[in-house]
């Protein structure tokens, strides 16, 4: 396996993609001309030139390592694996909050789309020959590339501000009919967020993966072709920390036979991307695909933006949006956290269990990515499987359970929500150890499940800890025993 | 007092099969067994969903007309009779229309209760192939019967044209009394492209047609001596066979055309009237579904010793069931109970309902008995996009009354105005059927396409309804063209002594496609 140096510290490479009246303004030409500069786009701060694809790339530029174009490619996409994971389970968590309840279907499915492009990454990770990543999606430990903090909490006005930020394209590339909302929306997310909401740096970081993926340094002989629409090829090949800067031929594989497929993972639902890998091409059509439907600069008919101000419509349209769950819930068991202390005896077992779910799903994944070359595909169908009935079947139930107890049974007013705690065992690359976690993981479930049952919970609750146990069984045990030790 | 005809049930189903033996009815009325009809047009007993070949029969889709007296102060319609050929001269008309290939693309979008639903979108499923225009993507036949046991020959089927081929998407006969009987299809799709293009997904595939259509039935009826008259028009949609056809849906067509008319609840729920039957046909869902919660539903809810008494000391075991019963729906995708199910259901728990059936309520007439029976059978929930019809049946305007649909305009889902006309409810259904078909599972849970074939005696699973016939996965191409060539010879679950158990599989299923 590949295994890359790990450099947090990067640096960022500017692109200017100005004209060049800008020298001009620095030699000092005078009020006059500075105000006729004033009124040119370049010029112009709407408040939104954070968000534009070539202003970013003026102003921060696109992040840079001293590592090689190999080396660097990977830790990147280790990088967009994190940003993903992370912005699915904070949207999952607002999907379940919310009692509008198309809202919540239609946020729901967001996240299920963020669960493709992490898939998708992974499958790039696969084809570079790196393992895969399930790097805690908390951003902690200033995490270059997150829109903003990390926080679990019901959907508002103001948390789902703050997602339409994240998603946002080049503001060129936003509906006539959403831009009069653009100030307000941006106001509310930054608010929400308590800092500027930096959704350029997810951007800025898939421009320079894609950067990095391109062959060479030359435009396509014929432009249109070019996957990323717009992608400033010749501005970045004019800077000289990026010129040449591309993982040599060879480097990114053909990794079909060990990816993630459609067939596989997406099911029914179409608008969810999981390509896998076939070489350099279909990785550049892999990045601009994500890029576009998220959290790049590029829009694309039912957007994640679109159907976030949308939602976001409908918030500020109702006065009963979502239940009361908890910021950031933690228990005893999962560690100490600035958050709300889940401390109802109820919810600290179905918080438990539901991280034990969520530790389970992260296990099938990647017992997915890391199956042997010559598994047979009904094999290799097996543990996705087992991973979308974990999220689909028992997550989703456990969220709608968490939010019927009560928080605490000192304080009204506050319900329980999934704890999402990172696994307290590292993911190793390592399939046989990988097959044993998730074997100990099952019995620590069924081992709550009993404890459950035990317990004065109602008969309710019992209920659906057993139907979580037997949900579970279902496509785990086989998988179990049908993956080769 | 004035004399109304209505044709009933407003909305008939009839279902496709390639067998060339006859055909069978569906039980008529709730609760009814299957009757064939046989080559004079007289019903006789039952002789099976296959025939000797093992391949599956067509089911037919039999229509009567009702008198009514309308008190014209009022307003108030009250049952008179059937009339028959007994009666009146009766010609029956039937337009059907299969558009299915030259329909709007159909795409997934959040329904208003946050579930996932198929609607159109603003694209075409396809474009005409060289040579050909729009309008021949489609086709409709203009179908008439009249007089005893009429119909036409085997040999001189009614045939439309799709991009220039023939198909046959259903036809008109009579029974012996003069009833109207629409047949459907032989369940055939196909793929006009040469060769055929893989069927990619479950719903939308490219040059793709069958032969499932929908459209009006319309009656004249002539009394001797006097002028003709019309009858109020119903519905017919042709729909690919229900395979565990004793295994009825938890929500049915019924449900949602209760729920989409603004059917009040009784005053006074009943056990044996309004709550045992959602409970029943929950308790079945696990001979042909292997989630878990089915089973265990089952079990709870038979280890009741008295599910039917309203006693407060039940309310805890009462509650436990209801709760079972909704661990297992909220696991299928895209759907949920209607909401006076969920009262229903609320009631059961709390007591609230007379444990005897009641016996003021009015005995339904036999042409309301039709129309429920009819929409029972199919499948009221997750509409994506569903079996016999989709959701665009969740629309209060498309009913003219309970079990009716209008022959006015209709407002869509996304506030669209639209005319009903033949074709328009059956286009957006998959295409070719075939691939939702094979899709139709694990956590989609229409009984017509089982997961299982049965269970065994100890309670565990039976074997894949489907095996032979999938490949890899639901998901892949061969499998939808495995289920297209072969449908028909896939078993059929029906009731025994002791459960469920599959009949009548063909064994050459079992030697490899």
């Amino acid at each position: 396996m590949f295994n890359p140096r790990v450099s947090p510290n990067y640096h960022w490479v500017r692109v200017s993609t100005r004209p060049s009246y800008q020298l001009a303004r620095k030699q000092g030409i005078g009020a006059r001309m500075r105000e006729f500069l004033d009124f040119l786009p370049f010029r112009r701060d709407d408040g939104l030139s954070r968000f534009s694809f070539e202003r970013s790339l003026d102003e921060l530029g696109v992040p840079a390592t001293d590592m090689s174009p190999e080396d660097e490619l990977v830790q990147l996409l280790n990088e967009a694996a994190e940003i993903e994971q992370g912005l699915m389970l904070q949207y999952l968590y607002a999907a379940y909050s919310l009692k509008v309840l198309i809202a919540a279907g239609a946020v729901r499915l967001i996240a299920i789309e963020e669960m493709g492009h992490f898939v998708t990454v992974q499958n790039l990770l696969a084809a570079c020959g790196a393992a895969p990543s399930f790097g805690r999606g908390r951003w902690d430990q200033g995490n270059a590339f997150k829109p903003f903090p990390f926080r679990l909490e019901a959907a508002s006005v103001g948390s789902l501000a703050k997602y339409v930020v994240a998603e946002m394209p080049d503001p060129a590339l936003v509906p006539a009919d959403v831009k009069p909302y653009l100030s307000d929306i941006i106001a509310l997310a930054d608010k929400s967020a308590g800092e500027p909401v930096e959704a350029h740096r997810v951007g800025l970081l898939y421009a320079k993966i894609y950067w990095l993926l391109r062959q060479n340094d030359d435009p396509l002989p014929d432009p249109t072709k070019e996957p990323w629409v717009g992608f400033p090829v010749a501005e970045m090949a004019a800077n000289p920390d990026l010129r040449g800067r591309h993982v040599r031929d060879g480097f990114v594989n053909d990794a079909r036979d060990v990816n993630a497929t459609p067939d596989q993972w997406r099911g029914n639902y179409t608008s969810v991307i999981v390509d896998p890998i076939s070489g350099r091409d279909s990785a550049l059509a892999a990045i601009a695909e994500i890029a576009a439907q998220g959290e790049g600069f590029g829009n694309v008919a039912q957007s994640h933006f679109g159907r976030f101000v949308d939602a976001w419509r409908l918030a500020k349209a109702s006065s009963d949006l979502a239940l009361p769950v908890a910021v950031d819930p933690f228990y005893a068991k999962s560690g100490g956290g600035p958050g709300d202390e889940i401390t109802s005896a109820d919810g600290r077992l179905f918080a438990l269990m539901a991280d034990k779910v969520y530790e389970l799903v992260l296990l099938c994944i990647a017992a997915h990515l890391l199956l042997p070359k010559a598994t047979a595909p009904e094999i290799r169908a097996k543990p996705a499987k087992a991973a979308i009935v974990a999220m689909r079947d028992c997550l989703s139930v456990l969220a709608g359970t968490l939010s019927t107890i009560v928080l605490s049974d000192q304080i009204q007013g506050k319900v329980c929500g999934l704890p999402f705690t990172a696994p307290s065992t590292p993911l190793a690359p390592d399939l046989n150890k990988v097959v044993g976690r998730a074997r100990d993981v099952m019995a620590e479930l069924h081992q709550v499940i009993s404890e459950v049952d035990q317990s004065n919970a109602s008969s309710t609750l019992k209920i659906t800890a057993d139907s979580i146990g037997d949900t579970l069984d279902d496509p785990i045990k086989p998988l179990l025993d049908s993956v080769p030790a | 007092m004035a004399k109304i005809y209505k044709i009933h049930p407003g909305m008939g189903f009839a279902r496709v099969g390639p067998s060339t033996a006859g055909y069978f009815l569906a039980g008529e009325f709730p609760g009814a067994a299957p009757i064939d009809i046989d080559a004079a047009g007289n019903e006789v007993a039952f002789s099976g969903y296959k025939d000797a070949t093992k391949i599956m029969r067509r089911q037919g889709a039999r229509f009567r007309i009702y008198e009514y007296d309308r008190d014209e102060a009022s307003g108030t319609v009250t049952f008179v009779r059937e009339v028959t050929l007994a009666e009146a001269d009766i010609k029956w008309s039937v337009t059907l229309t299969a558009s299915k290939a030259e329909g709007k693309r159909m795409q997934a979008v959040i329904g208003a209760d946050g579930k996932r639903t198929i609607v159109p979108s603003g694209d075409n499923r396809n474009e005409p192939p060289a040579g050909f225009t729009r309008a021949d993507l489609k086709t409709t036949v203009n179908l008439a019967a009249n007089g005893r046991n009429a119909g036409p020959a085997p040999s001189a089927e009614p045939l439309g044209r799709i991009v220039g081929r023939d198909i046959f998407i259903g036809e008109a006969r009579t029974d012996s009394a003069g009833r109207l009987v629409v047949l459907a299809g032989r369940g055939r799709s196909a793929s006009w492209a040469a060769p055929a293009k893989p069927m990619p997904e479950y719903l939308n595939n490219p040059t793709w047609y069958d032969d499932i259509a929908d459209g009006s039935v319309d009656a004249t009826i002539t009394f001797a001596g006097q002028v003709p008259v019309s009858a109020v028009g119903a519905w017919v949609f042709t729909a690919p066979p229900d395979f565990a056809p004793d295994v009825y849906p938890v929500t049915s067509l019924f449900d949602i055309a209760e729920q989409a008319t603004n059917v009040p609840l009784p005053g006074t729920l009943t056990y044996p009237q309004d709550i045992e039957p959602v409970l029943q046909r929950g308790a079945n869902i696990c001979f042909v579904n292997t989630k878990p919660n089915w089973q265990r539903f089952r079990d709870k809810f038979r280890a009741l010793p008295n599910p039917g008494s309203n006693a407060a000391s039940g309310q805890g075991d009462r509650r436990t069931v209801r709760d079972l019963l909704l661990a297992a729906a909220s696991q299928m995708s895209d759907y949920r109970l209607t909401d006076r199910q969920s009262q229903i259901l609320d009631a059961w728990v709390n007591g609230a309902f007379q444990e005897q059936a009641d016996a003021a309520r009015p005995n339904p007439s036999p042409a309301s008995a039709l129309d429920r029976a009819s929409l029972e059978h199919c499948i009221g929930g997750g509409f994506f996009p569903g079996i016999e019809a989709g959701t665009v049946l969740r629309q209060p305007s498309i009913y003219a009354e309970l079990g009716r649909l209008t022959r006015g305009n209709f407002t869509d889902y996304d506030g669209t105005v639209l005319p009903i006309a033949p074709g328009v409810i059956s286009s957006r259904m998959a295409c070719p059927w075939q691939a939702d078909f094979t899709e139709c599972a694990g956590n989609w849970w229409p009984a017509q396409r089982p997961d299982i074939a049965g269970r065994l005696a100890d309670g565990t699973a039976g074997p894949a309804w489907a095996r032979g016939l999938i490949v890899i996965s639901e998901e892949n191409p061969q499998s939808h063209q495995n289920m297209v060539d072969h449908f028909a010879q896939l078993g059929v679950i029906v009731k025994t002594a002791t459960g469920f158990a599959e009949a009548d599989r063909d064994p050459a299923l079992d030697t490899g496609v």
